[in-house]
């Protein structure tokens, strides 16, 4: 689904949430749970707790949803949310355990090389957390840098330089 | 396989939870009741069909029951079924339909941001390959950014409207993927790679950019001379006039005009005055 698309259908769903109509709550997941997980999990970097975290997002949409402006930028208030619970939920973790788990107990893909999955998610990994943030929300995303530079709190030169340098890391040690 | 591409693939085939699983309670029940409805008009509606056709059958053999009258190839049984039952399908097609295309991962609409429209052929620079100088730098309005061309300084300073274009040359001596950058991190619409005599430059393309991409461009230490046109006439060339030094960059650029070949690049010292 094209971001145009998704976007037109999460604002949609946002708006009939608002008005009582919590069934629309699915078409938000049809369009967005994918996403919202890429990104849980880019931050998390644990499978478990970017279902927590995505499980809390969603809950978080019902329960803020009279904050949503019918105008708005749907794809990037729901990964704004997403990106919070997460942050939220690494604090809370960080506090209990300092147990660093990857993505390797993570459910198994569908991808077809295990081996080329397995050096991209080192790869990933060894990226700063912003980095690999900036990464999800601009390829998988598919926000604006604009839109990145928002939510992350960063000016916008430095979003679109650590793309590019998050990037050229990941070319060199997938060579 | 692109980085960009081999992380958007993993995401695409990672196996995410399913919406029981995310979804609060309350939300999976209200679409759980929405389910049922049209569920139930369905039924509704094969009651009545059958209903329809047993009466037409009943009809038929009873009242039009005849042994010397051959049965009717259409009855009319058939047109009410037929009619009514094409919208079960598309009843019962569109939410599953929906769901299908909604649970299949996202599709690269990006596909387009990814592969952004590919240069037809690369453009040739023919020229001088050693830096000249230019006329221009002599009218070099105040305010613009060092690595602005003087000539695209003076039609930028000359521009009123933000969404008008610029033919610009943008290079660079970083060794980056410069139509990359361009395209992906700058998200410019469309860049064209330019040859300098047979061979790559450091690293250098052409654009249509605006002044506030310009702008944006320098701010990555990019240079970027104005493309002139190359058309025109040396007798409209005139300092003081907005039109006679348009004249001027059009017919000299940044030292680069557009020509048959490609693009030009030449000194104007001793043409232009």
């Amino acid at each position: 689904m094209n971001r145009l698309t998704c976007e037109l259908h999460c604002n949609r769903a946002l708006c009939k949430i608002s008005e009582g109509d919590l069934s629309a709550l699915t078409v938000v997941y049809d369009c967005m749970a994918r996403r919202m997980f890429a990104l849980a999990l880019s931050i998390l970097k644990n499978y478990a707790d970017a279902e927590d975290a995505t499980q809390d997002a969603f809950l978080k949409v019902l329960q803020s949803i009279g904050t949503y402006r019918k105008d708005g930028n749907a794809m990037a208030w729901l990964l704004s949310i997403t990106r919070n619970a997460a942050i939220d939920l690494m604090r809370k973790r960080k506090d209990s355990i300092s147990v660093e788990t990857f993505f390797g107990d993570a459910e198994p893909s569908e991808c077809k090389d295990p081996a080329e999955r397995l050096a991209l998610e080192e790869a990933f990994m060894s990226l700063e957390q912003e980095d690999r943030e900036i990464l999800t929300l601009k390829i998988y995303g598919g926000l604006k840098f604009r839109e990145i530079s928002d939510q992350m709190g960063l000016p916008l030169t430095t979003v679109q330089k650590r793309y590019q340098r998050a990037l050229q890391k990941l070319k060199t040690q997938l060579r | 396989m692109k980085p960009k591409k081999q992380v958007k693939t993993y995401f695409d085939t990672l196996k995410i939870p399913s919406a029981s699983k995310l979804l609060p309670a309350e939300a999976q029940q209200a679409a759980a009741r929405q389910e049922i409805r049209p569920c139930q008009r369905q039924w509704g509606r094969v009651a009545a069909v059958s209903l329809c056709l047993c009466a037409v059958t009943i009809g038929l053999f009873v009242g039009l029951g005849r042994p010397s009258v051959p049965p009717p190839v259409v009855t009319p049984s058939e047109d009410v079924s037929s009619n009514e039952l094409s919208f079960l399908p598309a009843e019962s097609e569109t939410p599953s339909a929906e769901t299908s295309a909604s649970t299949e991962p996202p599709e690269e609409s990006e596909s387009s941001a990814d592969n952004p429209v590919e240069p037809p052929e690369t453009i040739k620079i023919i020229g001088s390959t050693v830096p000249e100088e230019f006329a221009g730098d002599m009218y070099r309005p105040d305010g613009y950014h060092e690595k602005i061309g003087s000539a695209l300084a003076i039609m930028l300073s000359m521009n009123a409207e933000s969404e008008t274009r610029f033919n610009v040359l943008v290079t660079t001596y970083d060794l980056i993927d410069l139509k990359a950058f361009l395209l992906e991190t700058l998200e410019m619409e469309e860049a064209v790679s330019v040859e300098l005599n047979g061979s790559f430059v450091a690293e250098s393309c052409y654009v249509r950019a605006t002044e506030a991409q310009i702008q944006e461009l320098t701010r990555f230490g990019l240079r970027c001379s104005y493309i002139g046109s190359g058309l025109g006439s040396h007798l409209d060339v005139d300092w003081e006039t907005e039109e006679g030094k348009r004249a001027y960059c059009e017919l000299f650029g940044d030292l680069y005009t557009f020509s048959k070949q490609g693009i030009s690049y030449d000194p104007d010292i001793g043409t232009a005055e």
